[in-house]
């Protein structure tokens, strides 16, 4: 019987007393922690927002940066302008390889287009029609004109 | 500048002069250039071709002219440039040449031949060139010079000068173009740099007339030669033509990269065959730059050649046709 509490005793009386501390222990506690958690989540928040700003700075910074350099290769090639000459007329692209690879021409389909704006010359003049070389014997041709190699 | 027009105004106002049957000579790039078709009735259109080429030349590889494509390049050392395809060609001729010389023949030399006094054209030069302070021997700089499609990168400190394999590529570009244009056997010179092309089956021998330069020429000194060239190319390089002095000392345009002065050879001049006007260039200044030693250097190669010494006597690599070689009536 030494456990039963009796309304109107004193024992009864300290164990309310008790209870309505600790329910207010434990609200306090709730509270403290609610807070807490609040407090840990907002500090978080603050910290996720600095960091996104801290990249976007840095993303920013890196753009200003890259800018630069765009500005700066720009400005490297200012002299990098082709230049347009009217005299580029005559001189195709495969003609440039052949004499840069030093062989021969190569043959090539006739509607090969040229390595620049190009101005046709002039139509080739009608050859002269070879004489029959059954009719009589063909003369002997003339020697071509020498062309000179010499120091210049 | 269409072709006709150049066919009006060849050069700088000079006319063509006929030379022969189907041949034309006139100045230009600062040489002399003749040009020589079979089919005599087109050689004023072969001519005009070969000015219109040379013209263009001319606007994109000259470093006298400061709106050329050379010029910006070298102004702008160190960067990419774009340029004139003409150009591109001409460098990688330039670039072929040094990499078969192993460096004897030097395209990015430009500073030192402005520093030689040669820093316009050479008509302009005048024989008391202002001497400025001479460059001092360097690792070559060639294998930095950067090509890539249209654009390149001449190395940082150093000038493009294409004296050497200009007139030959030149002339090979001329002699493809009027081949190209006018299917007719044609053989064109540019200052002794000589390229003949034909059809197939249409070829033509043609006499070439060799010498030290063209006063020996006109005198038929010793050395003079006439030989015989179907394809391919002939060229001469000399020291006895484009001499001046820099402050009292006599220079010539063929530099030693070795040694950043011009060249100190036994050879008043070198001809050789090759594929080309620009191989055979090649070896002729080659053999002018490695002196004594050019006969068997270039006899190893292959290359027939034909050396004239100061005093006229004359050397061969066995490959020269010696036996097709004639005298000049």
């Amino acid at each position: 019987m030494s456990g039963l509490l009796l309304p109107g005793t004193t024992e009864h009386a300290r164990t309310v007393r008790r209870d309505r501390s600790v329910r207010a222990m434990h609200a306090i506690t709730g509270t403290v922690t609610a807070a807490t958690v609040a407090a840990v989540g907002a500090v978080t928040g603050l910290a996720a927002t600095t960091t996104a700003q801290a990249q976007a700075a840095k993303a920013h910074t890196k753009a200003a940066q890259q800018a630069r350099a765009d500005e700066q290769a720009r400005t490297d090639q200012a002299g990098a302008e082709l230049v347009q000459r009217p005299a580029r007329t005559v001189i195709t692209e495969h003609v440039v390889e052949a004499a840069a690879a030093g062989g021969r021409l190569a043959s090539r389909s006739r509607s090969a287009g040229p390595a620049a704006p190009s101005t046709p010359v002039a139509a080739p003049a009608p050859q002269p029609v070879a004489p029959n070389p059954v009719a009589k014997p063909a003369a002997p041709k003339p020697a071509p004109a020498p062309v000179t190699s010499s120091g210049s | 500048m269409t072709p006709r027009t150049v066919l009006e105004r060849p050069g700088a106002g000079a006319a063509y002069s006929p030379g022969g049957p189907g041949q034309r000579r006139w100045r230009a790039l600062g040489t002399y250039v003749h040009v020589a078709v079979s089919v005599p009735q087109r050689a004023d259109e072969a001519a005009g071709l070969v000015a219109a080429v040379l013209a263009e030349v001319d606007a994109a590889c000259s470093r006298f002219r400061p709106d050329s494509d050379l010029s910006r390049a070298n102004q702008f050392a160190g960067q990419w440039v774009s340029v004139s395809p003409v150009l591109v060609g001409a460098l990688r001729v330039a670039v072929r040449a040094a990499a078969s010389s192993g460096g004897l023949v030097d395209p990015t030399l430009g500073e030192v031949m402005v520093a030689g006094g040669y820093d316009r054209t050479f008509a302009a030069l005048t024989p008391s060139a202002t001497a400025t302070g001479l460059p001092s021997p360097r690792p070559a700089a060639w294998p930095e010079l950067r090509i890539e499609g249209t654009r390149v990168r001449v190395p940082r400190g150093v000038a493009l000068d294409l004296g050497a394999t200009g007139k030959a590529y030149a002339a090979d570009l001329a002699a493809l173009t009027v081949l190209d244009r006018l299917e007719v056997p044609v053989v064109v010179s540019v200052g002794g740099d000589v390229r003949a092309a034909a059809p197939p089956g249409l070829g033509v021998t043609w006499p070439v007339d060799v010498a030290p330069d063209l006063a020996a020429l006109a005198a038929k000194a010793p050395g003079v030669c006439r030989v015989p060239l179907s394809h391919g190319g002939l060229a001469t390089s000399s020291i006895t033509a484009r001499r001046w002095l820099r402050a009292g000392s006599a220079w010539h345009h063929v530099v030693d990269p070795r040694t950043a002065r011009p060249a100190d050879t036994p050879w008043a001049a070198v001809t050789a065959y090759g594929e080309c006007a620009a191989d055979a260039n090649t070896a002729t200044t080659a053999a002018l730059v490695l002196g004594t030693a050019a006969p068997e250097w270039l006899a190893a190669r292959g290359v027939a050649a034909r050396f004239v010494a100061a005093d006229g006597t004359v050397r061969h690599t066995p490959h020269w046709p010696i036996d097709l070689e004639e005298s000049i009536p």
